[in-house]
């Protein structure tokens, strides 16, 4: 008896160890698939997991210790620091976690911490552990396990860098030994063998000679060629090209590389209290490639510094006197080191930084507070509203007419492989047009005659030696700010207008009034943008706004008193109108549409959800009338293959009690073929005539057996492997 | 499918009375049942015939009465005659003191008589002189009456046809049937070929087992639901008595062992229900004047009533 039970525990414990080794393959593959890291732990919580199982541990002290280890390993891997004093990680790791869970409730994939992925992983660990422990403890069957392992790691072996070899033969090693003795398991409960060490060394012996000689014949033997080439590099290049898939829209630091989708994101950036609704710079670019944009010096982080309330050391442009001073209130949700600021700002109210530094490069504003760059969460701004005379701007014919004018040839630049035809269109869209403002503004209006398109989803990555402009203009003329802003920019520097590239927020989403004539503005990662600006010698640097259907609000001041005869054709009224409405917008629908609406919404879980389901009406409709046909399709079909589905449910059952059953879905099944049984009529004479019908016996028989059961209590009926042909012959005519 | 034993007493019976299959089986089921017949029929299409070929078949004492206008209690249950040898009454038994009886012309007897019989039919034993005498059983009577006379005659009361299980008709045979009968009576009479195949002994057996056979509760409760559908019906005075189900659900476990069966189907009770329920029940007069009769109600109800195919309450 000793024994007996000795030799079982033994068993049990082999299996667990193989299943431990088993599981242990679905772990391996990770690190290179995927930025999981510190495995070990993970195998480790595996191991501990059939280590309880296999010593049958009371559940409650089992989940006690694994919930302990899943905390211990949480806290050594996401908050180190002392176990007891320093930190209270406890309170941190569940404040974590429970941000996360609200994060997925919101459907806001991207900022989920790390530390809830972990707790995710642990969860789908003991769900599988549980799994594997009831397969081979309970059922004795871990077939469709195996078979899954082998499909993982095979699929990943095809398609992913990682290589199976090894683990392959590893997986059929352990599976077969596994199965081999689940298998013994089964026959010696099922048969109530005594189990006995003899059995397990005629079992085993033969299992494991067998095992080892097929795996060692089947390595050394000569592989075939695989059928088709390694999909892997393929793969790498295609997803090297297009970026990694769709991008998240929002503020990123590398441009190099433009075009593609972009998915939208309600996630908000800041909160602002103001009295313009003017656009939101970060930072500008100069040297475009061909492909994106990049600094044509490097990025420092040096230049002008200053502290809160000081005159801000940045002069974008000469404004006109009449321009107010406004404020603004920014409220930050999402923290970066770069503060976003308006056109033309004077000084910064804040807290949190004792030092600004505007790098000289790109105009980027870094916060620092004890000369670490710092994020801050709220900060004030005195800004005068951007607002330029027309005259001077339209005095600008060229460049070098005017004294002192700064060396602009960085803004000039353009990639040696620009295509002609670009040059050539800029040429042909300024030609009528003798100053720079004039010429500015006629392509600023080129984007709106109405062969382009805005689209965030459906756009192109160039290819090659293509060039990204000449691509968007010539060949898909659909994008998305970076196509029309990055087009201007090259259009006019085709025609020596020195301009950059601007890279910020628009003015987001007017939420509430909130008096004093201020408006409180949501600005969300959708309103993430680029726009173009244009050096004036005069005047400094003019923000322009290619985009269709978006709209940069600069005033601009007509100075009436200047107007010229000749100017006369350009009344005020017209210029008005040209000049608020600069992208006269025939698509105006179609952005408002897919992007402010997308801001639109409050950040509420409902509301989002609320708007999903208003956006993607007809999708839902369409594919809830495509369901609704194929159910219906279903079930007046279901004559032809309701049969099948019965004699597979049945096949498999041979339970006490299932023949009744088998025989009254058989009397559906006829019903539903049309020989429908009256209500008042006996089993008897409708089994007549259903043998009548189809010119057979067998409803006849089914029905006197039937008969025994039901008005007999005859339960040794109940086994029906007689009837079964008898049942399926007939429930078969009915699909004909 | 027939009770081998059985099979053989309907076969005699066939013997001497061509294509009444339903009317031997019934006769049969009524026997096995303990319970009387009554047959309401036109003289002349072989009522006699087939009881005597019944009796016969089972080796049973045959008697037969022909009711009078005048006949007297005495005639059937038997009288007490003095015997100056003995100085001494002595019983002289009636022809009710058999096994199977043919009670000819029952509603043309005073109730008097009538009532003599009936008690018997209902007690198994009679009273003469103040001695309560027990019947033979087997104790089978067949009463007729014929339908169309019904000048001088004395129409049994509800009461009295509730004692008999069944009510039938023979009916005539079709034309090549009675073509046959005159095939064979055209020589000798066949009953006289006849020979017992079964022993009053085995019968009595048989009787016993009859309440052995299988009534399932889903059959009980269909039996119970046909009869109170008699009770309901729109055109019944007075419908089916429990009488009437414990009769339906005796004669259904006859016939389910007439057909070799140890269980009742629905399919007998639907089969027995007309002759068992349509002398029970009273239609009203209205319906009577419309010409319905009480086995077209019994049709109607049948029709509309449910049969169980399956366990109501999974136990």
């Amino acid at each position: 008896m000793i024994q007996r039970i000795g030799w079982e525990k033994l068993s049990m414990f082999i299996l667990y160890c193989l299943s431990f080794f088993l599981l242990w393959e679905w772990i391996r593959p990770l690190n290179a698939i995927s930025d999981t890291g510190y495995l070990h732990y993970f195998v480790i919580f595996i191991g501990l997991s059939f280590l309880l199982y296999f010593f049958q541990v009371d559940w409650r002290i089992s989940n006690i210790v694994k919930v302990l280890f899943v905390v211990f390993v949480l806290r050594s891997l996401h908050f180190p620091g002392p176990l007891f004093g320093g930190e209270p990680w406890i309170s941190s790791l569940i404040l974590s976690l429970w941000d996360s869970v609200v994060l997925t409730i919101e459907q806001n994939w991207n900022n989920i911490s790390n530390v809830y992925r972990s707790f995710l992983f642990f969860i789908l660990l003991w769900l599988t552990t549980y799994l594997v422990h009831y397969w081979i403890a309970v059922r004795k069957q871990l077939f469709l396990f195996y078979v899954f392992t082998i499909i993982y790691v095979a699929l990943l072996d095809t398609f992913s860098p990682y290589s199976g070899d090894s683990a392959i033969i590893r997986i059929i090693i352990i599976g077969f030994l596994l199965m081999g003795l689940l298998a013994l398991q089964r026959i010696v409960d099922k048969e109530k063998l005594q189990q006995s060490g003899r059995q397990y060394r005629k079992w085993l012996v033969p299992l494991v000679i067998m095992v080892a000689f097929s795996s060692v014949a089947a390595y050394a033997a000569p592989k075939a060629e695989p059928l088709w080439p390694d999909p892997v590099p393929f793969i790498q290049s295609f997803a090297g090209d297009s970026g990694t898939g769709p991008r998240q829209i929002g503020y990123g630091m590398d441009d190099s590389a433009l075009g593609g989708s972009f998915i939208g994101d309600d996630t908000k950036v800041f909160d602002v209290i103001t009295d313009g609704d003017q656009y939101w710079r970060i930072e500008t670019k100069d040297l475009y490639t061909g492909k994106g944009w990049e600094n044509s010096e490097d990025v420092s982080g040096a230049g002008p510094a200053f502290v809160s309330g000081d005159p801000v050391p940045l002069n974008l442009s000469v404004i006109n006197e009449e321009s107010e001073t406004k404020t603004a209130t920014l409220d930050i949700s999402l923290e970066y080191t770069h503060l976003v600021y308006p056109y033309n700002p004077m000084s910064v109210e804040s807290d949190g930084a004792d030092l600004f530094i505007i790098d000289e490069v790109n105009e980027k504003m870094t916060s620092y507070e004890e000369s670490e760059p710092t994020r801050l969460s709220q900060y004030e701004w005195a800004f005068r509203e951007p607002r330029y005379s027309l005259t001077a701007l339209r005095e600008t014919v060229g460049q070098g007419q005017f004294e002192g004018t700064p060396e602009l040839d960085q803004y000039l630049q353009l990639p040696d492989n620009l295509p002609d035809r670009v040059r050539e269109l800029a040429a042909q869209i300024t030609a009528d047009q003798d100053n720079w403002y004039d010429k500015a503004n006629a392509v600023e209006s080129y984007f709106a005659n109405g062969e382009f398109t805005y689209d965030q989803t459906d756009v192109a990555v160039p290819q090659g030696n293509q060039d990204y402009v000449d691509q968007f203009l010539f060949e898909t003329q659909r994008g998305y700010c970076d196509n029309f802003s990055t087009s201007m920019v090259v259009l006019l520097r085709s025609v020596d207008i020195p301009a950059r590239w601007v890279k910020g927020y628009t003015e987001g989403e007017a939420v509430r009034s909130v008096g004093n004539g201020q408006t409180e503005y949501t600005v969300t990662n959708n309103n993430a943008h680029s726009w173009v600006e244009v050096f004036f010698p005069e005047l400094g640097w003019v923000p322009f706004e290619p985009t269709i259907g978006f709209s940069n609000n600069v005033s601009l001041d007509y100075d009436l008193e200047l107007e010229t005869e000749s100017e006369a054709a350009d009344t005020p009224e017209q210029e008005q109108q040209e000049v608020e409405q600069p992208s006269p917008i025939p698509e105006e629908e179609e952005p408002t549409d897919s992007e402010d609406a997308g801001a639109a919404s409050s950040n509420s879980f409902w509301m989002q959800l609320k708007q999903f389901f208003d956006e993607q009406r007809s999708a839902f409709i369409i594919s809830g009338l495509l369901f609704a046909a194929a159910g219906i399709a279903l079930y007046r079909m279901r004559l032809k293959w309701m049969p099948y589905v019965l004699i597979l449910y049945y096949s498999k059952r041979n339970k006490q009690g299932i023949y009744p059953k088998a025989y009254l879905s058989l009397l559906k099944q006829l019903d539903r073929y049309g020989l429908k049984r009256k209500d008042t009529q006996t089993l008897r004479s409708y089994a007549k005539e259903i043998d009548n019908f189809f010119g057979s016996t067998e409803m006849s028989k089914l029905t006197s057996q039937y008969e025994r059961i039901l008005y007999r209590q005859d339960s040794q009926g109940d086994d029906w492997s007689d009837m079964r042909e008898l049942w399926e012959n007939l429930i078969k005519r009915t699909t004909g | 499918m027939y009770h081998p034993k059985l099979e053989n007493i309907l076969l005699n019976i066939e013997h001497v009375m061509i294509g009444k299959r339903n009317v031997a089986e019934l006769s049969v089921v009524a026997l096995l049942a303990q319970g009387h017949v009554l047959l309401e029929d036109v003289p002349g299409v072989g009522k006699t015939m087939m009881v005597r070929a019944l009796a016969k078949s089972v080796g049973a004492n045959f008697k037969r009465i022909q009711f009078t206008p005048d006949l007297l209690p005495s005639d059937v249950i038997g009288v007490s005659i003095f015997n100056p040898k003995e100085l001494e009454f002595q019983f002289r038994p009636g022809p009710i003191m058999g096994n199977i009886i043919l009670a000819d012309e029952i509603n043309r007897t005073s109730p008097k008589t009538q009532s003599a019989l009936l008690e018997g039919m209902e007690e198994g034993s009679i009273t003469v002189d103040g001695v309560t005498r027990t019947l033979d059983k087997p104790f089978f009577v067949m009463a007729t009456q014929n339908p169309i006379e019904y000048e001088g005659t004395y129409p049994l009361p509800e009461a009295q046809l509730d004692r008999f299980l069944l009510k039938m008709r023979m009916g005539y045979p079709n034309a090549r049937e009675e073509i046959e009968v005159l095939n064979r009576l055209q020589i000798a009479s066949p009953i006289d070929q006849l020979s017992p195949v079964l022993t009053l002994e085995e019968l009595r057996d048989l009787q016993r087992e009859v309440k052995e056979v299988v009534v399932d509760d889903t059959i009980k409760s269909y039996i119970v639901d046909l009869a109170n559908k008699t009770r309901n019906h729109p055109n019944v005075y007075l419908g089916a008595s429990p009488r009437g189900s414990i009769a339906l659900m005796k004669a259904s476990q006859a016939y389910a062992m007439l057909h070799g069966r140890d269980y009742v189907l629905p399919d007998d009770v639907q089969f027995l229900a007309p002759y068992i329920f349509s002398h029970r029940i009273i239609l009203k007069s209205e319906a009577k004047y419309e010409g319905i009769s009480a086995e077209d109600v019994m049709e109607r109800i049948l029709a509309r009533t449910h049969v169980p195919v399956q366990r109501l309450v999974n136990e």
